[in-house]
């Protein structure tokens, strides 16, 4: 998952930007209005976390200037005051959802998750897809009924086909959500990780979860049965 | 002190420039009425002189006979201002007054001019340095069965009139130039009597500043009233501002004692029997209480109303907003928002402050509903208005032993439990600044109601 941080406190910013690499998401940690607004405009994320109090660009204006320009990935804002006015301008903007600072880590994690999730159209945390569960919330993933083991970065790549389920994904989207920039593109990493997915996840070959679409990449096509 | 950019000097000054241009003109005016008036009451004596000779005129050898002397004595005595002469058809002389001995009349005697009978002319000649009036009058006379034209000249020296001009001015002017000082001096004394009442305010103001008076005190004109009683109002929720900031702080010092005291004991009673765990378990808990705190004091400190920003607030906007604000946040629950309040209920407050309130109490309606939201509102009394709105919820409706409770929950910041929120305290933090109360009761829909009760002012 790519996500952008438009945040001018430097120790907050640091912070979110640790935590959720560690997380394994792809980060662009921005600490300015007027960068954030590139950054924003520029690029496809699965959700951007946005303060209101920025310099050059308050982050309402941001929002209203992303949404202008077509984007519709979710965006949380943060409030430092807290105030209704401020959580409303907010939410008018065109943001998904609100946290007043100071906040816990975990739960912003938890309202990441759930706006990732149902941006997808996912109303619930566990997707499930013939004999496969997937637990977004706990990041665990079930063969039927039975805990299999992943990798975090097997994971995020299942995690983000499963969610864009039935879409054709490109390499380079992959690339681009789940790694970071400098990571090298052209490496067959991805087949990789594809291939190790599809051996966990269908030993006997027999359900094919993962399908490679000539010269666009991979789809997850399993229908869904929740 | 005269400084130039004070409102005395302005109002004078402008006065000093407008009071000559005023008077300046109404002499003018003045002058040339009168000047006009002389004018036509010389025209009618020279018309009256007229009369005189064409009566003293008798027909005599196809000419006229006018005597020697005549009744008007001015036309008897030589260089006397008055003056006439009578031509005939030619232009020639068939009487002339003893009095006219100037030359140059003759030639302003001109036979040029053209007249029918029975008509005059009145205007002026200037013959050397003296200017005259000049009277010409054309006339036919029946003469031994023949008409025969003559022509009448008067002229009659200004002297006198401009004897009397000059006197008129003298007069005029003396009069203007007492009305002149009568009115700057009441002009001055009006000026200074009318911003008494700022001098008095600026006086008050520095009494004020040096601390000797708390609040603008004395009588002021109904023009400054206004800003006497909001500088007033003002000072005083300044005041209370400063004293709830005072509270805050104080209270904010005591409630975060006891965590750090806890934090404090637990560090130097390290072992104390308790597992890594349980401790960090406890430290992560008092921080939590912190933060709980600040958060709370902070909102306290700079929410409630300081009721000078107070503007007519429309409750169904407010709600709307709010409401679909919400909904985006809760999209999960898939919650109906119903907003039965009528457009047309508006409250004299501060909208931050309604927005606090009426936020606080719809988001919790969101967090515990099961599928709707609802907000209605009414006004009720007649004398003491009183706006009434309630904010239902269909979930699960809070217990009757605890609906008092959960309003004060958080409220005393030091024995909120970590995880409580605020919001509802801080909502009748609000309330009960503006008067009003807030009661939770059973929703018609099962869940719980909030009835937020708001006096509204006369």
């Amino acid at each position: 998952m790519r996500l952008l941080i438009v945040e001018d406190e430097a120790a907050i910013r640091e912070q979110l930007e640790n935590y959720f690499k560690a997380e394994k998401f792809v980060i662009d940690a921005i600490e300015d209005g007027k960068e954030g607004h590139y950054y924003a405009t520029e690029y496809d994320y699965d959700l951007a976390i946005i303060d209101i109090g920025l310099p050059h660009m308050d982050g309402i204006t941001l929002i209203k200037e992303l949404r202008k320009a077509g984007k519709t990935y979710p965006v949380l804002v943060l409030t430092a005051r807290g105030h209704w006015q401020d959580k409303v301008s907010g939410l008018e903007a065109g943001a998904d959802d609100y946290l007043v600072k100071p906040f816990h880590a975990e739960e912003l994690r938890a309202r990441v998750n759930a706006l990732i999730r149902r941006s997808t159209g996912n109303a619930s945390p566990e997707l499930v897809f013939g004999p496969i569960s997937i637990n977004t919330a706990a990041k665990s993933v079930a063969l039927e009924g039975q805990l299999i083991e992943l990798t975090s970065f097997e994971y995020n790549t299942l995690e983000y086909l499963a969610l864009h389920a039935g879409e054709a994904i490109s390499k380079t989207e992959l690339t681009e959500h789940l790694y970071h920039q400098d990571f090298e593109r052209d490496s067959n990493v991805i087949e990789v990780f594809v291939g190790r997915l599809r051996k966990k996840l269908d030993p006997g070959g027999e359900i094919k979860p993962i399908a490679t679409v000539r010269g666009q990449g991979y789809r997850f096509a399993v229908s869904a049965s929740a | 002190m005269f400084r130039p950019q004070s409102l005395v000097t302005r109002h004078l000054l402008a006065s000093l420039v407008l009071l000559p241009a005023l008077l300046g003109f109404s002499a003018y005016a003045l002058d040339k009425a009168f000047k006009n008036s002389l004018r036509s009451a010389e025209y009618a004596a020279l018309k009256v002189q007229l009369y005189g000779l064409l009566g003293a005129a008798e027909p005599a050898d196809d000419s006229l006979f006018i005597p020697e002397a005549l009744t008007e004595p001015r036309f008897n005595s030589p260089e006397s201002g008055l003056y006439a002469k009578v031509t005939n058809v030619f232009g020639m002389r068939v009487w002339q007054s003893t009095s006219l001995t100037i030359s140059g009349l003759h030639l302003a005697a001109d036979a040029n001019i053209e007249l029918s009978a029975g008509d005059d002319l009145f205007d002026e000649v200037t013959v050397g340095d003296k200017t005259y009036f000049r009277f010409i009058y054309d006339t036919v006379w029946e003469i031994n069965e023949k008409d025969r034209y003559f022509r009448f000249y008067l002229f009659h020296s200004q002297d006198n009139m401009n004897n009397e001009l000059a006197e008129y001015r003298k007069t005029l002017w003396m009069w203007m130039g007492g009305l002149a000082l009568l009115m700057i001096s009441t002009q001055i004394a009006v000026v200074y009597w009318g911003f008494k009442p700022l001098k008095e305010l600026a006086a008050q103001l520095s009494l004020f500043q040096a601390g000797k008076a708390s609040y603008l005190q004395g009588n002021y004109p109904k023009e400054i009233e206004p800003i006497t009683t909001n500088l007033n109002l003002l000072l005083e929720s300044e005041r209370n501002q400063r004293k709830k900031y005072k509270n805050t702080l104080s209270d904010l010092a005591h409630s975060l004692k006891t965590p750090l005291a806890i934090m404090r004991s637990n560090l130097n009673n390290p072992s104390g029997g308790l597992t890594t765990e349980t401790q960090n378990k406890l430290v992560e808990e008092q921080i939590s209480r912190m933060t709980s705190i600040i958060e709370h004091q902070l909102r306290r400190a700079t929410t409630i109303s300081t009721n000078v920003h107070q503007v007519n607030s429309n409750i169904f906007a407010i709600a709307e907003r709010l409401g679909n604000a919400l909904a985006k946040v809760y999209a999960d629950k898939n919650i109906t928002f119903n907003n039965n309040v009528l457009k047309n209920i508006d409250y004299v407050g501060d909208e931050n402050d309604l927005m606090e309130l009426l936020g606080n109490l719809i988001d919790n309606a969101f967090k515990y509903g099961e599928s709707a939201v609802y907000i209605s509102a009414d006004i009720t009394g007649s004398k003491n208005k009183e706006l009434n709105i309630i904010i239902e919820d269909d979930g699960p409706g809070i217990a009757e032993n605890m609906r008092k409770e959960i309003l004060s929950r958080g409220a005393r910041a030091d024995t909120a439990m970590p995880g409580q929120g605020i919001g509802l305290a801080v909502s009748v933090d609000i309330a009960s600044s503006y008067n009003g109360s807030i009661e939770v009761k059973e929703s018609r829909y099962q869940g719980a109601a909030f009835y937020l009760r708001l006096p509204m002012k006369s």
